[in-house]
């Protein structure tokens, strides 16, 4: 059985050479207002929330984002990178560890609602984007590294 | 369901890596079905039998809580 949804194995790797240096960014960027200057625009102005013209409305800077889409695209290819070998249970493995990083997410999120107040509240939402992809790849490795034999344990 | 893969494997003096190769799945499948974490698939589980030359129930067997 052929799960068509599956990018090759080595794409995994790929993933996470590409989350790396995007995620320093979006923490540089989120939590210390670090800014690429390279990266400065003039926004057009018939983008939902800009206005001001219709092609040139106020600048700004896209290292939040570029940063912000790069993790997110990383995360992506690497949840849905295949494994060496693939398997019913590792397809098993996959499906269980979606389900928890969706419920843990809304568990999150349920006690974000009651305990983060004000501006605060922008950090959950931000960071909540992420923690589906990194509560599925967390707990997904978790899994299969603890069911991997150890060589002294293979006989 | 409780299985003897484990006992299966030292009678044929074959180590999780080379089962899992012959029958084509991932070392942590072996390892996750002989510690019991993990019910495999009828396919499966016909495959490992044919594997040890065995009836599927002398390699699986329900357990009382199934």
């Amino acid at each position: 059985m052929k799960n068509k949804l599956l990018l090759p194995h080595r794409y995994k790797f790929l993933g996470l050479i590409i989350i790396v240096p995007a995620l320093a960014a979006g923490i540089a960027v989120l939590f210390f207002d670090w800014e690429w200057s390279l990266l400065a625009i003039n926004l057009p102005g018939w983008l939902p929330g800009v206005g001001e013209g219709l092609f040139s409305g106020p600048s700004n800077n896209l290292t939040d984002e570029l940063s912000l889409s790069t993790v997110l695209l990383g995360m992506l290819i690497m949840c849905f990178s295949a494994e060496k070998q693939e398997d019913e249970f590792i397809r098993h493995t996959r499906l269980e560890s979606l389900q928890w990083a969706v419920l843990i997410n809304y568990i999150i999120l349920f006690a974000a609602i009651w305990l983060v107040y004000n501006n605060e509240f922008w950090y959950v939402m931000i960071l909540g984007m992420l923690t589906i992809p990194a509560i599925f790849l967390v707990r997904f490795h978790w899994v299969l590294n603890r069911n991997t034999p150890k060589s002294e344990e293979e006989v | 369901m409780k299985n003897t893969i484990r006992v299966q494997r030292a009678i044929h003096n074959i180590t999780q890596a080379e089962l899992a190769e012959k029958i084509q799945v991932s070392r942590q499948t072996i390892n996750a079905m002989e510690s019991n974490k993990y019910v495999p698939s009828t396919v499966l589980a016909l495959k490992i039998a044919r594997l040890f030359g065995k009836q599927v129930e002398e390699v699986f067997q329900l357990d009382p809580e199934d």
